[in-house]
């Protein structure tokens, strides 16, 4: 890397800037990037499809958790071009099996967790540091801008949850206003569709997001070495020396600032920025430094008058209860209602009871705290209790018809125990005693009892007779469904038209009940 | 005219709306759901409000359903400068006789189409719906009887709602149906193109293919029979329960009135013998709750801001009515 290649204005910035820059920079190079992006990962999002396409969100989800291959490379992509404008493409593609394998396994289970993965990445992908170096090299960056990228991750995240939405949101939207589209959520969460489209979506979003994720990190990164490093003032000298190597065309105006220069150059230069990569080739007495040396050096600077100048504030601020305590038992301090809080306070010691209080007293903060727990533990409990039959995406459960079965139906018990066990002979009795009504009626009650029940038909209060025959010729077999249409009619000329039916239509329906009251043709 | 059989037996009843509802379907292609509430409304004398963007036959259905039993038919365009006498008629001066001659209406009809009935003023509105409820023509005093059987349809158009009168709920009530005409599915329009453009020169279908079956003095004997269809108490009392429901239904500012009872009842009679059946089941009922009552309940001001149809909240609420328990 060669800093005086460098093709944006260093400057420090505040990490909100930096990030900023870091969006420019995405926009800047955004095919690129987005092209990097698409060309491992969609094979892979293909494959991964084809594989789970029973459930699509695996897919996306191993995806999410390669993410950081992809990345890797949108980095290097970045950094290069940053640095290095005139890099070719072709050096490029040879590069990235390295990169790829490059701590491959620590990408993926160590530091895939990080919420500031994005500024973290340079450290591991640019500057090859790995082990104990990375996270001595990380604390001493993290100090000032680790903030700003964990909330460029929940940024991130949030701003990928959002296209997702915005996806359902925009194909919501181009529904044209005549067509009235009523749909329960709850259809919506059943659709086949969902899923595939979560998936397809997800991947678009993160897709779109990764560009400026990657840019923002690594500008955040370069800012804080920009601080750390003072790149700033090293580009300044090096634009002075290059302009003093340069052939002496006007003499007399290079020297004056060549002095400047030299003056400016001895403070600033020679405290070497703590454990940061030397960079620039042209630090010849960097390498002869052992990091001992360094470390040393650095106590040193810190232990030196500059860094231990003492000034006095003075500020208003609560005085000190202990102290003015302190002062009062020395008797400093003698005033009347001083008097009264010493007599109150020697009337409570001395009083019994007082000791109790006090320690029950001592206790109430931590009965607040088993409280508040308590409280936490069973608000939990009466949510999970509440969503317990939450569908959980991609979880398959057995889940019983929570329908409720009507127990009766046009007026008639329907519930299994009110009917006699051997129905057909019940209704034959009834029918020779003259009671034709009953003995229909115990017929038809039993065919919606074993329809409701052992077929799981669900009918409902409000169905007529005409609805329970049309439910019934769609869900069961035609016989079934043939002999209940044919009970029914019968029924409902009995019922409305008061008229009764002919004894071998009777005897025909007691006949067939066996072949319509039969389980095995009901599974 | 006069040798209608007063004697006709059920089945004969049957027959004969059998073959009316058969002929009609032969020109009216696509639109059998409305030919069968039309054929209801007539057999239970009631009136029909014809709700559908323009262009899908309810002139051609009013024509046919005339040509079928050799009824006279009538049309009125209403518009907001149409005055009460261009509906009932007028009384005219004769010079030569030197007396007021009666001239009559197109109200005197068997059957009156009212286009776009909203588009005129209440007082016209009034004349109309006074023939509807009276069955009689006033002109200049004189009451003069409406011919029978008198049948109004009356067409609302639901888009361009600008510049007309809505018919108030009372006069709404006053009509037996309201039917919702719809554009007919692909199979059927398609019929519909064939019959229409296959050797004709004109774009509308003739009403001469269809025969007639019955003769209009008929028509008040069908009537009759189809008031007499049997109906058990329980399906009075269902009917009276939907009725009823609707007054506390949360969905309706307003619910049905007594007239939507006896207007379902009716319809569902009719409906009976549509369905070659000489008594009421609850499904009759049931099916005819829609277009009865429809017109005859408001939506309240948040289901209409929840874009809930009255349709919708109609089915809601039947979902909720007990059918009967015998």
């Amino acid at each position: 890397m060669d800093l005086s290649k460098i093709t944006a204005r260093v400057r420090p910035r505040n990490p909100y800037e930096a990030a900023d820059l870091g969006i420019v920079m995405a926009r800047q190079w955004f095919r690129p990037l987005m092209l990097l992006w698409l060309l491992p990962s969609l094979p892979l999002m293909l494959v991964l499809y084809g594989i789970f396409h029973a459930q699509p969100l695996w897919a996306l989800l191993i995806l999410w958790w390669l993410k950081p291959l992809f990345e890797t490379l949108q980095l290097q992509f970045i950094a290069e071009a940053l640095f290095n404008p005139d890099a070719r493409w072709q050096d490029f593609a040879k590069k990235i099996p390295t990169l790829l394998r490059h701590q491959l396994l620590a990408k993926l289970f160590v530091q895939r967790w990080s919420l500031s993965r994005s500024f973290n990445m340079p450290v591991g992908e640019l500057e090859r540091l790995g082990g104990s170096q990375r996270a001595r090299r990380l604390s001493t960056l993290h100090r000032g801008a680790n903030a700003t990228s964990i909330w460029l991750t929940l940024l991130g995240t949030h701003l990928e949850a959002l296209l997702v939405s915005a996806l359902f949101l925009a194909g919501w939207m181009l529904v044209p206003v005549e067509m009235s589209v009523d749909f329960e959520i709850d259809d919506l969460l059943g659709s086949p569709l969902l899923f595939p489209t979560l998936a397809w979506g997800g991947y678009l979003a993160m897709w779109i997001i990764a560009p400026f994720y990657v840019c923002c990190g690594f500008m955040l990164y370069i800012n804080r070495r920009t601080w750390l490093e003072a790149w700033d003032i090293e580009l300044t000298f090096r634009q002075l020396a290059a302009r003093h190597a340069a052939p002496h065309t006007t003499p007399t105006r290079t020297l004056p600032v060549l002095l400047l220069g030299t003056l400016l150059l001895l403070p600033l230069a020679q405290p070497s920025p703590a454990q940061a990569e030397s960079s620039a080739p042209a630090r010849t007495e960097a390498a002869s430094f052992t990091p001992e040396q360094g470390l040393q050096e650095i106590s040193d600077i810190l232990e030196s008058e500059d860094f231990n100048q003492i000034k006095t504030k003075q500020a208003l601020r609560w005085a000190d209860d202990s102290a003015r305590r302190k002062a009062e038992l020395k008797g400093e301090d003698k005033g009347l209602l001083s008097d009264l809080g010493n007599w109150l306070d020697d009337f409570f010691k001395d009083s019994p009871g007082f000791k109790t209080t006090l320690d029950w007293l001592a206790a109430v903060p931590e009965l607040l705290e088993i409280l508040l727990w308590g409280l936490v533990i069973a608000l939990f409990v009466i949510l999970i209790y509440r969503f317990r039959d939450f569908a959980i995406p991609g979880l398959r459960r057995q889940t019983k018809t929570a329908r409720t079965i009507p127990t009766h139906l046009f007026g008639l018990e329907l519930d299994q125990t009110s009917l006699p066990d051997d129905l057909i002979a019940a209704a034959r009795t009834l029918w020779q005693q003259q009671r034709p009504r009953e003995a229909l009626g115990l017929l038809y009650r039993g065919a919606l009892s074993f329809l409701v029940f052992e077929c799981n038909l669900p009918l409902e209060d409000s169905h007529t007779e005409d609805e329970c025959v049309t439910l019934c010729g769609r869900k069961e077999n035609p016989a079934r469904a043939d002999y209940f249409r044919r009970l029914t009619a019968h029924w409902v000329r009995l019922a409305y038209a008061h008229q009764t039916l002919g004894e071998e239509d009777f005897t025909l329906l007691c006949e067939q009940w066996p072949n319509f009251a039969h389980s095995e043709v009901a599974a | 005219m006069t040798e209608a059989a007063p004697t006709m037996t059920l089945g004969d009843a049957i027959a004969r709306v059998h073959r009316m509802r058969e002929q009609i379907g032969r020109v009216v292609v696509g639109q059998q759901a409305v030919i069968d509430q039309v054929l209801i409304a007539l057999l239970a004398s009631g009136h029909v409000l014809v709700e559908g963007v323009p262009g899908l036959g309810k002139t051609l259905l009013v024509k046919a359903l005339a040509k079928c039993f050799e009824g006279h038919f009538g049309r009125i365009q209403f518009t907001p400068d149409l005055m009460p006498s261009d509906v009932t008629g007028h009384a005219l001066y004769d010079m030569k006789t030197e007396q007021f001659k009666i001239r009559k209406g197109p109200a005197f009809t068997h059957l009156l189409l009212a286009d776009e009935i909203n588009r005129a003023p209440a007082k016209t509105q009034a004349a109309l719906l006074e023939v509807m409820q009276e069955k009689q023509i006033t002109i200049e005093g004189k009451a003069f009887p409406a011919l029978t059987p008198f049948m109004v349809l009356a067409t609302q158009n639901p888009i361009e709602q600008e510049g007309t009168y809505p018919l108030p709920e009372a006069e709404l009530d006053r009509f037996m149906l309201k039917v919702q005409i719809d554009y007919p599915d692909e199979a059927e329009e398609q019929a519909l193109v064939r019959q229409v453009t296959t050797g004709r020169v004109q774009d509308t279908l003739s009403v001469d293919a269809i025969e007639t079956v019955v003769k209009a003095a008929d028509i008040p004997v069908l009537q009759g029979i189809t008031a007499n269809i049997r109906v058990d108490d329980a399906v009075f009392d269902y009917a009276v329960r939907i009725v009823r429901t609707s007054r506390i239904w949360h969905s309706f500012s307003h619910g049905a009135g007594p007239r939507a009872s006896i207007a379902l009842i009716r319809a569902a009679r009719a409906q009976a013998l549509l369905k070659q059946r000489d008594f009421v089941t609850p499904d009759d009922v049931k099916q005819m709750v829609l277009p009865v009552m429809r017109h005859r309940v408001a939506l309240t001001a948040e289901m209409e801001i929840e874009g809930l149809k009255t349709d919708q909240a109609l089915t809601q609420m039947l979902q909720e009515v007990e059918a009967p328990r015998v």
